[in-house]
């Protein structure tokens, strides 16, 4: 077993304290001591930290923290912080963040005063028989700052390993806490009510399988209200394009919601709230489509002849220009009471009802729900199952037309069968065990993915294909730029192609009868059973 | 890798305190050095403030496993001890009654051959099984000579051992140590000596109230006084044994 070193005091630690801890014959002299500003930066939605990663700043320094061991992996120093991962110095410390951060901002979490000394930790004759290093930390400034939290580590010295195990046990014993260096950062996140992963854009909430359907379709929907809240600042901020694509995707999830999980709630509710969400989406298409396409620069041009590269610059300068645009036009919107109106009927649709209240006691009683909603006391789970079977079906349907066809229009058909799927799935998976259900989800996942790539070529195509008319209303596209275009078609064509070639295998997966047979095992009812042997 | 013992067989010279100064320049070079105390009187290790282990037999350079474990970390990055041990006085006991008694001490150092640029030995003042371990072990001997024609005959009667019993080490150097600059007597006798004799540096060794203090202080000299002349002089020292020993 290995020794503790490390020992962390929420609280923080009395610039005297650990003299006393150590006790005799153990004294204690300052080597050196620096006091600086530490900040730590994460994405919104805490990639690194997903990551096995915990990322600083101080004195002008990036460090790199790896929560498995609980130590600094990289440095790098950098006069300003970066922001995304293409704003690093190349370098293993880029590499490393780059595939968590994606196209996402680090964003600071907390700053803190930061307090570091060094020690030697001499004996009875003033030999350094181990060395401290003591950081104390503070936020908030002054006197009375909302927290401190201190970690003081001990670093042995060849040959008095003795005395490190002395000290550990001495620290242990006064009530410090063994740990690792990274085990300070959530304390320091607290006062500001943050922790890891308190934004995550997956669903968190546990269903009963024997809760009223509507009840869980209101707690699934809650679930959604708050992602699309919780990205409004970044859209308006403009901190980085995954903000607005969170945004969008909860309100497709809210609307698929609606639509899939039937007669739970009034219709005209449903038709109202749809309509509402799907003019929200709409709104934000034109600011999306720009995103990707300006994300995609980097891409094309190296697609490109190196001779035509330069030759598409004037579509994206375009296209920035038109992007700060619409970007005003979704922010403004977001500020507006019309906008704000929508998200608040929504909120009170959802809430539980007053008591007293009409809809009340159509819920308590033994009265039957509301006309028009059959399901809405039925056990959820039921709900769930029916649904999903039935979604599951119809992918093989147009999954079979394809094969039968060959028809691109039939490809764009199992799409959306399959994001329907995919998202029942994902509302009522906490009524499911994770095997085999995870397995499910990720063979379905490839089969979007295959069926997406397609989808997204062919979106790229259309878009450039209308360009090629022009750059802007009444601006002319040059001659070199059309040529650029062309080249790029040509290239997502060549690799729409590939992507179909592979549909067969992706979709052979999904349709196998072992794959059938798992998802009758879990999703099919003994009523529904009996009645298909039966007839 | 370079191993160098300080060695004279006779004691108060100065080599104690010249192997202290010259492994702290060393490390503080950016060396990692190992200072190994062979010395029964463990002055060296004294000098270090570290406490000699008491043991009762004298197994320590029979297996890896012991000497690695007895390694101390100096106070000084870079810088480690492997310290004397009042058994050592035994030592020759030890030595003769394993097989290759001459080989004992290669073999133990042997495995630190990778861990350490430079290891210095304080030697003891000793002609005998252990002084025939280290010169069988060291790339080079580093004698401290006072400035006396005794002192200078005793180097005379090393260098024709060393040829006789065929050691050679690598290399034989020797410093003068001690100096009295104001005695006419050690300037000719320093003189005559670097034309006589080969392996004689240029870098010599004060003798100043400095020094002594060494053994209150219980660090090394550029530590506790990095602008006085002894320290000046202890660098030049190191500066030529670098250049010598292409090091």
């Amino acid at each position: 077993m290995s020794l503790n070193l490390t020992f962390i005091s929420p609280g923080g630690l009395r610039r005297d304290a650990l003299r006393k801890i150590a006790g005799e014959p153990y004294s204690f002299w300052i080597e050196s001591q620096e006091n600086t500003q530490i900040a730590l930066y994460d994405t919104f939605d805490w990639r690194l930290y997903e990551g096995g990663f915990w990322l600083s700043r101080a004195g002008g320094e990036i460090e790199l923290w790896e929560i498995k061991t609980g130590g600094v992996i990289e440095r790098l120093s950098t006069p300003e912080q970066p922001h995304f991962a293409w704003d690093f110095p190349e370098g293993r410390l880029k590499d490393l963040v780059k595939t968590p951060l994606d196209v996402r901002a680090l964003l600071p979490l907390v700053a803190a005063e930061s307090e570091s000394q060094i020690f030697c930790i001499l004996d009875d004759q003033r030999k350094t028989i181990a060395r401290m290093a003591l950081h104390r930390f503070q936020v908030g400034s002054g006197r009375s700052p909302r927290s401190r939290v201190a970690v003081a580590q001990i670093v042995p010295l060849k040959g008095y390993f003795r005395h490190a195990r002395q000290l550990a046990k001495a620290f242990a014993d006064s009530g410090l806490t063994p740990g690792r260096a990274t085990d300070v950062f959530p304390l320091l996140l607290a006062p500001s009510g943050r922790f890891p992963r308190d934004y995550r854009s997956k669903p968190e909430y546990r269903l009963d399988p024997e809760m009223r359907a509507e009840e869980a379709a209101r707690i699934i929907l809650r679930h959604l209200l708050g992602v699309i809240r919780a990205n409004e600042a970044g859209i308006r901020e403009d901190i980085d394009t995954e903000f607005l694509h969170d945004f969008r995707v909860s309100i497709r999830r809210t609307r698929s919601a609606l639509s899939q999980i039937r007669g739970v709630f009034p219709a005209e509710d449903v038709a109202r709230f749809t309509d509402d969400f799907a003019r929200l989406g709409e709104m934000t298409n034109k600011l999306r489509d720009l995103d990707v396409s300006l994300l995609r620069e980097t891409l094309y041009r190296r697609m490109l002849p190196a001779a035509l590269a330069p030759d598409i610059d004037p579509l994206f300068s375009n296209l920035k220009r038109e992007r700060i645009q619409a970007h005003r036009d979704v922010a403004r919107t977001l500020g507006t009471k019309k906008y704000t109106a929508v998200l608040e009927a929504w909120d009170i649709f959802l809430s539980p009802p007053e008591p007293g209240s009409r809809s009340a006691r159509s819920r308590e009683g033994a009265r039957p729900a509301e006309p028009g909603t059959p399901n809405a006391w039925r056990p959820v789970i039921r709900l769930a199952k029916k649904r999903i079977l039935k979604r599951y079906k119809r992918a093989l349907e147009a999954g079979e037309e394809i094969l039968a066809t060959g028809k691109d229009e039939a490809l764009h058909s199992l799409r959306i069968q399959c994001k329907k799927l995919r998202y029942l799935m994902e509302f009522f998976y906490s009524l499911f065990p994770p095997d085999p259900m995870d397995g499910l989800i990720r063979q379905l996942k490839r089969l979007q993915d295959n069926l997406g790539d397609f989808n997204d070529l062919t979106v790229q195509q259309n878009y450039l294909l209308e360009r090629s008319t022009e750059l802007s209303p009444g601006e002319p596209v040059p001659a070199r730029t059309l040529l650029a275009i062309g080249a790029l078609v040509g290239e997502l064509e060549a690799r729409k192609r590939k992507t179909k070639e592979t549909f067969l295998e992706a979709f052979s997966a999904f349709a196998a009868p072992e794959n059938r047979a798992i998802y009758q095992e879990l999703f099919e009812e003994e009523a529904d059973r009996r009645r298909e042997d039966s007839g | 890798m370079a191993t160098i013992a300080l060695y004279n067989n006779k004691g108060g010279v100065g080599k104690t305190t010249a192997t202290v100064n010259l492994a702290y320049l060393a490390a503080m070079d950016g060396r990692k050095t190992l200072v190994c105390d062979l010395d029964p009187q463990s002055s060296t290790t004294y000098y270090f403030r570290i406490k000699p282990k008491l043991r009762k037999k004298a197994r320590e350079l029979d297996h890896r496993k012991p000497v690695e474990r007895s390694i101390r970390g100096t106070d000084f990055e870079n810088l480690d001890l492997l310290p004397a041990d009042f058994a050592l006085r035994n030592l020759d006991n030890a030595f003769n009654s394993s097989k290759k008694p001459q080989e004992q001490l290669i073999g133990a150092l042997e495995p630190f051959k990778n861990e350490y640029d430079l290891i210095l030995i304080d030697s003891p003042p000793t002609i005998n099984i252990i002084a025939e371990n280290i010169f069988r072990t060291a790339d080079a001997l580093l004698v401290p000579l006072i400035p006396t024609t005794l002192s200078l005959r005793a180097y005379e009667q090393l260098l024709d051992f060393m040829d006789d019993s065929g050691f050679n080490p690598k290399a034989v150097f020797a410093f003068f140590s001690m100096v009295d600059r104001r005695k006419r007597m050690h300037q000719d006798l320093m003189a005559e000596a670097s034309e006589t004799y080969p392996g004689i540096l240029a870098a010599s060794i004060p003798d100043l109230a400095v020094i002594e203090k060494m053994g209150i202080e219980r660090r090394p000299l550029p530590e506790y006084a990095p602008r006085s002349d002894a320290a000046r002089a202890y660098r030049e020292l190191w500066d030529e044994v670098k250049l010598v020993l292409g090091l």
